[in-house]
């Protein structure tokens, strides 16, 4: 593998930097197919500290593959560097990352301790709380639908309580909620995780539903195909005994024998006595002349004496291994 | 003028007084992020020995509410933008400047710069130092 052909894949990549709830903080520059050098990453914060190295290299199979840095390592609001360092048989190879806003990097634990309470009025209101820190530097998501629906409902939601307007007692309805850095403290499109789902419904209800998807689970599986294959088998047997119906579905081949009867029996077999071709006819079609047979043969060649044609121009006869000759009428 | 219009006239003055001596950190925040979502090519901003497009100063720390005064009326003395949050945000930036509103912005009066950068990156400074200053927040 060539340096150049890591720095090729490496610029392909970049360093891929993701703040956890925080909490840490993993620069990744590669993955199990990460091409084989030692890399080395070195970072910085503008107009702050000097260069450092990583303390914590995340390796996999041989290979570092990113670093890990605690929270004591990690400066918001101040410009971050990094730089990894290739080497390979001797030879080093610096690959530079942009500039990064850690700020802006920043990946929410998913909320946790998802609650609904019913309110008045056919109401639910769910909340929630979230591991972040910081909730007034939030947004959230909560998709939700019910065991009716056939997609999922999505709704922006700024604090931590979401409420449903109008629930059906009927249903059974899963939520789930996901949280992201609001506008207010960061500029970023990382989600969290969603949460772990919380269910409302009634318990009878959920019950129901399974018993009843069981019924139709043997419908479908066993109760119909087994009868429509014994209606089948009656079908199959009243045809074949019922010969009006069976010579419908398969009649039988018909017969022209009968129209030929005449042909054979009364005309011995004449068929321009029976097709009704007048005598007449008949005798104008027999020849009123004989013809004797003419055979046609040829015989071999026998080449001329000399005195006849001078030598070198060919006879008339000379065209052929064979003598033509025929005997005509 | 009756007692209770006298009294809901003072209220208002308190509120009012109250709401001036906010920081104001998530109006400003708001208004820089919709300046910043307009396209680029709405900016009038030509490139020229005159004009240059790299002409807002990016404020060295300390200094950053003295720049952003300087940098909000830099662009509406060029008639860069018709946009009334540009209004907004220059006054915003005056009174908290003026009046010492936002403590954790030390209220340098003259404005410091080691760079000058174009209206996105001018714009994207507003924006990191209040983001900074609300994230900070209790």
């Amino acid at each position: 593998v060539a340096l150049r052909d890591v720095a090729m894949g490496m610029v392909g990549w970049g360093v891929e930097c993701i703040l956890f709830n925080e909490e840490y903080m993993t620069c990744t520059w590669g993955s199990g197919q990460t091409l084989t050098a030692n890399y080395s990453l070195y970072y910085w914060y503008e107009n702050r500290s000097p260069v450092a190295e990583c303390k914590q290299y995340l390796w996999e199979r041989g290979v570092r593959t990113g670093c890990r840095f605690e929270q004591s390592e990690i400066i918001q609001f101040q410009p971050f560097h990094v730089r990894v360092n290739a080497s390979q048989d001797g030879r080093i190879l610096e690959i530079p990352s942009n500039r990064m806003e850690l700020q802006n990097l920043v990946k929410p634990e998913a909320p946790v301790n998802l609650t609904i309470r019913n309110m008045s009025s056919n109401q639910l209101q769910l909340t929630w709380s979230s591991p972040y820190p910081k909730a007034h530097c939030l947004e959230h998501v909560v998709k939700y639908k019910s065991n009716k629906d056939t997609s999922w409902m999505k709704q922006e939601v700024k604090g931590d309580i979401f409420s449903f307007p109008s629930v059906d007692y009927e249903k059974f309805y899963t939520f789930y909620v996901r949280s992201k850095i609001n506008n207010y403290c960061g500029s970023t499109q990382l989600w969290s995780e969603w949460s772990v789902p919380v269910f409302w419904g009634s318990n009878t209800t959920s019950k129901g539903m399974a018993e009843e998807q069981l019924q139709w689970f043997w419908i479908h599986t066993v109760l119909i195909p087994i009868a429509s294959c014994l209606l089948l088998l009656v079908l199959v047997v009243l045809l074949v005994r019922m010969e009006r119906v069976w010579v419908i579905i398969m009649p039988r081949i018909p017969n022209p024998n009968k129209n030929f009867d005449d042909l054979f029996i009364t005309h011995n077999g004449d068929f321009q006595e029976w097709v009704g071709v007048p005598k007449d006819v008949v005798e104008s079609f027999k020849p009123n002349y004989s013809e004797s047979i003419c055979h046609v043969s040829e015989l071999p060649y026998e080449p001329l004496q000399d005195s006849i044609h001078p030598p070198g121009v060919p006879g008339p006869q000379e065209h052929g291994p064979y003598k033509n000759s025929y005997v005509g009428a | 003028m009756n007692a209770s219009m006298l009294s809901y006239i003072l209220l208002s003055c308190v509120l009012l007084s109250v709401q001036a001596h906010n920081c104001q950190v998530r109006e400003i925040i708001r208004n820089t992020k919709s300046l910043l979502n307009k396209t680029e090519e709405s900016w009038s901003c030509r490139e020229t020995a005159a004009t240059p497009c790299s002409c807002l100063p990016i404020p060295e720390p300390g200094h950053e509410l003295a720049c952003f005064v300087e940098g909000t009326n830099h662009m509406m003395e060029h008639n860069m933008t018709t946009d009334n949050r540009l209004f907004l945000l220059n006054q915003s930036f005056q009174i908290q400047l003026d009046r010492n509103l936002c403590e954790s912005l030390t209220s340098g009066k003259e404005c410091k710069y080691k760079t000058k950068g174009t209206v996105k990156t001018f714009l994207e400074k507003i924006l990191k130092t209040y983001q900074e200053i609300h994230k900070s927040r209790v």
